[in-house]
C-alpha cells in the first residue's frame, strides 16, 4: 500500500501528515505568541522603526505560516525510504532535497523514539547512530519501526558476533 | 624481559605532581573562603591529608598489565574498574613529556583507540619513569605491530623529509587560518589607527595588542614549540612521529588507521608554494590540544608528495574534475542572493537612521560602501568557489578540493564513510546538480566534508561505491582497505 512498485521505496503512512500538522500548529501558535510579544515592543518605538519592523514581522510571520501549512504536504509527498540487507536509503526534503545512504555495517546503535504527538497516532521515529553521526527515518508506524529496529539490531549483532568469532 | 607481563603501577613520582596540585587547589580554596568561615584551616588541612591519602591508595591500587592479545588497566578501592583494550582496537600509542614530566623525570604513555566517544581522550593514560616509559612503548609496539625497536634505535632512523626548525616556525606562522590572521591584523590596525588619531589615549591600541597576543601570538608560539624538531618516518606498517621543544610528543600508529588525509594550503602558504599535511587518525588528538594531527608540517609541495608517497601511497591523488558550467549559475545566484539581502538590510538600516540624527551623506556613502564590499566579496567568492572545487574518484579513495581562501584537498577512503548524503537547493536540483556531504569519524569526533556542485549521478557513484565495496568483499574490517 505504501510501497512504490517500481523502485521498492516505501512511503509514509498518511497519518504522518496529521502528526506533522499538529506539530506545526503548535509551532505556529508558539510563533504567533512570540510575534505578539514582539509587536508589543515594536508598537512602542518611533514611527520609522515601527513601520519597518512591523512590516518585517508580518512578512516573516506570513512566510512561517505558509511554510508550516504547505511543508507537511511536500514533506509527505517526497519522503521515501528503503532498507535493504546492507543499507538504509532515505530521500526527503521540503526546500532542500536530501538523499541519505547509511551502510548498515556502520550502524552502532538503533533507537525507536516515540514523541507525544507521534504517540497519539501510533507513530515512531527510528534513529540510527554511526561513528560519523545520526540518521533518522521519521513517522513510521509503531510496528514497522519496531520491526525495522529488530531487523537492524539482528544484522548489527550478527556482524559483531562474526567479528568476535574471527578475533 | 617484558615489563608488562606482571602488573605494574604508575611511577611513584606521579604522587609528587598530584600532591602539588592538591596543595595548590586547597590553598586557593582556603584563601577564597577565608572571609566566610572563621576557622577553615583545620578543615582544609584534614581534607588535604584525606585527598593525599586517597591519592596514595589510588596509586597503590591502579595497575597496568599486558597479555598476548590485550592491555588491561585495573583499579579497586571503594569501586573497581577493569579496562581491557585489545591490541587490534588500539589506534595509537603516544609518549608525552610535559615540563612537569621533565622535572620529575617521568613520561606519560597514552593509549588511544578508534572510538567516536573517546576520540580526543586517551583510553589509558599511565605515568612511568622516563626510561621505563620508552621500554613500555617499545614493548607495546612489539606486541601490537611486531616491530619492537627502542627509543635509542629510533634516533637512528632519518625523517623522510629533513625538516628544519625554520619549517616549524613557518608552520606556526602561516599554518593558521588566513581569516583568523586577517582578523588579528585588522584589530591591530584599528588599535594603531585610533592611537594615531589620538582619540582615546591609545586604549584601543592596547586592546588590539592584547587581541593580537591572545588570538595569534600565543597559539603561534605554541605551534612553533609543539612542532619543533619535527620528524616523520615509516618502519614497516607503522608510522612514527616525534616533535616538540618543551612537551615532547612521540607517536606511533599503523598506516591502516589513517581514515583520510588533508593537504592544507593557506593563502600565504600558497603564495610561498608550500603546504602542510594533516591526517585523520582517531586517538591522535589530545583533549587539551583540539588540533588535527599533522603528518607533515609546512614544506614544499614536492616534499608533501614525497611524504604521501612513502607514508601513505594509497592516498596519492593527482587528478580531479572541475565543476560543470551549470554549477557556475548556482554559485552566481548565491552571490546575487547575498548581495540582494545586503541591499535590503542596508536600505532598512539607512531608512531607520534617516531621521536627522545621522548625516545623510554619511548614510549614502555607508550604504554604497557596505553593499559594494559585500557584492565584490560575494562575486569573487562565487567565482573562486566555482573555479577551486575539484572532485575525483579513485579505486580505494575519493577526493574533494574546496576552500576559497585557504585551500584544502581532502582524500578519503570509501571504507571509512559512515554516512553519505546528497543535497540540493531548488536551483541546483533543477539543473540536476547536488553537493555530497560525507560524514566520517575524525580525530576530533564526527566530521563532515562537503563537495562542490556536481551532477547528481556523479556524486551518487560515491554512495554506490561505498555499498559495492561492502557487498563484493573489497571492504574487510580486519584489513581496513590497505
Amino acid at each position: 500500500m505504501n510501497e512504490d512498485q517500481n523502485s521498492g521505496y516505501r512511503r509514509l503512512n498518511p497519518k504522518a501528515r496529521v502528526s506533522m500538522y499538529i506539530g506545526n500548529i503548535i509551532a505556529a501558535v508558539i510563533w504567533l505568541a512570540i510575534a505578539y510579544i514582539a509587536w508589543g515592543f515594536i508598537d512602542g518605538m518611533s514611527e520609522s522603526f515601527r513601520d519597518l519592523l512591523g512590516i518585517g514581522l508580518l512578512v516573516l510571520t506570513a512566510a512561517i505560516i505558509v511554510y508550516l501549512a504547505v511543508g507537511p504536504l511536500v514533506y509527505y509527498a517526497r519522503y521515501r525510504y528503503i532498507i535493504t540487507d546492507d543499507a538504509i536509503d532515505i530521500r526527503k526534503g521540503i526546500v532542500i532535497l536530501r538523499h541519505i545512504v547509511v551502510p548498515i555495517e556502520r550502524v552502532h546503535q538503533v533507537e525507536v523514539v516515540r514523541g507525544p504527538i507521534n504517540n497519539l497516532f501510533g507513530l515512531a521515529d527510528l534513529q540510527v547512530t554511526t561513528a560519523g553521526g545520526q540518521a533518522e527515518i521519521e513517522y513510521l508506524d509503531n510496528d514497522v519501526a519496531d520491526s525495522i529496529a529488530d531487523d537492524l539490531n539482528r544484522i548489527v549483532n550478527s556482524i559483531v558476533r562474526g567479528r568476535n568469532e574471527d578475533a | 624481559m617484558r615489563m608488562l607481563e606482571e602488573p605494574v603501577r604508575n611511577s611513584p613520582r606521579v604522587l609528587i605532581s598530584h600532591f602539588i596540585l592538591i596543595l595548590f587547589i586547597m590553598a586557593v580554596v582556603s584563601l577564597s573562603i577565608a572571609d566566610m568561615m572563621t576557622a577553615p584551616l583545620p578543615v582544609i588541612a584534614a581534607l588535604t591529608v584525606l585527598l593525599m591519602a586517597y591519592d596514595v591508595v589510588w596509586w597503590k591500587r591502579t595497575t597496568l598489565r599486558a597479555t598476548d592479545t590485550e592491555l588491561i588497566r585495573e583499579y579497586s578501592f571503594l569501586y573497581s574498574t577493569r579496562k581491557v583494550v585489545p591490541y587490534s582496537k588500539i589506534a595509537s600509542v603516544n609518549v608525552i613529556r610535559t615540563a612537569f614530566d621533565r622535572v620529575l623525570g617521568t613520561a606519560t604513555i597514552q593509549v588511544n583507540i578508534n572510538s567516536a566517544v573517546n576520540s580526543t581522550a586517551p583510553e589509558i593514560s599511565f605515568v612511568f619513569d622516563k626510561d621505563t616509559a620508552d621500554a613500555v612503548r617499545t614493548e607495546l609496539s612489539g606486541r601490537m605491530y611486531g616491530n619492537a625497536h627502542t627509543a635509542q634505535e629510533e634516533h637512528i632512523y632519518e625523517s623522510i623529509i629533513p625538516f628544519t626548525n625554520r619549517d616549524s616556525i613557518l608552520h606556526g606562522l602561516f599554518g593558521t587560518s588566513t581569516w583568523a590572521l586577517l582578523g588579528v591584523i585588522a584589530s591591530l590596525a584599528l588599535g594603531i589607527g585610533t592611537e594615531l588619531i589620538g582619540s582615546r589615549q591609545g586604549s584601543e591600541l592596547l586592546v588590539g595588542m592584547v587581541v593580537l597576543a591572545v588570538m595569534f601570538l600565543l597559539p603561534l608560539i605554541g605551534m612553533i614549540i609543539k612542532y619543533y624538531n619535527f620528524k616523520v618516518y615509516r618502519f614497516g606498517d607503522t608510522v612514527y612521529l616525534s616533535h616538540g621543544a618543551i612537551r615532547l610528543y612521540r607517536t606511533s600508529f599503523k598506516i591502516n588507521r589513517i581514515n583520510s588525509i588533508r593537504i592544507k594550503r593557506t593563502l600565504i602558504a600558497r603564495m610561498m608554494g608550500k603546504a602542510s599535511l594533516e591526517m585523520e587518525v582517531v586517538g591522535l588528538t589530545s583533549a587539551d590540544d583540539e588540533q588535527r594531527p599533522v603528518l607533515c608540517i609546512m614544506t614544499d609541495m614536492e616534499n608533501i608528495r614525497k611524504v604521501i608517497r612513502e607514508v601513505a601511497p594509497f592516498f596519492e591523488f593527482e587528478e580531479g574534475v572541475v565543476q560543470p558550467k551549470a554549477a557556475g549559475k548556482v554559485w552566481l545566484m548565491k552571490a546575487v542572493y547575498t548581495t540582494a539581502a545586503t541591499v535590503v538590510l542596508a536600505s532598512v538600516i539607512c531608512y531607520v537612521l534617516n531621521d536627522g540624527s545621522v548625516d545623510r551623506a554619511l548614510l549614502r556613502y555607508g550604504w554604497f560602501a557596505t553593499v559594494g564590499a559585500v557584492a565584490v566579496l560575494s562575486f569573487v567568492s562565487a567565482y573562486r568557489g566555482y573555479k577551486v572545487d575539484l572532485f575525483g574518484m579513485g579505486e580505494d579513495v575519493f577526493m574533494f578540493q574546496y576552500g576559497i581562501v585557504d585551500r584544502c584537498m581532502s582524500v578519503m577512503q570509501y571504507d571509512r564513510v559512515q554516512i553519505a548524503e546528497l543535497y540540493a537547493w531548488p536551483l541546483a536540483a533543477r539543473l540536476g546538480l547536488a553537493r555530497c556531504q560525507v560524514r566520517m569519524l575524525s580525530s576530533m569526533g564526527a566530521a563532515t566534508t562537503v563537495s562542490g556542485y556536481y551532477p547528481r549521478e556523479d556524486l551518487e557513484r560515491i554512495q554506490e561505491e561505498v555499498m559495492a565495496r561492502i557487498r563484493d568483499g573489497r571492504y574487510d574490517y580486519r584489513k581496513l582497505s590497505f
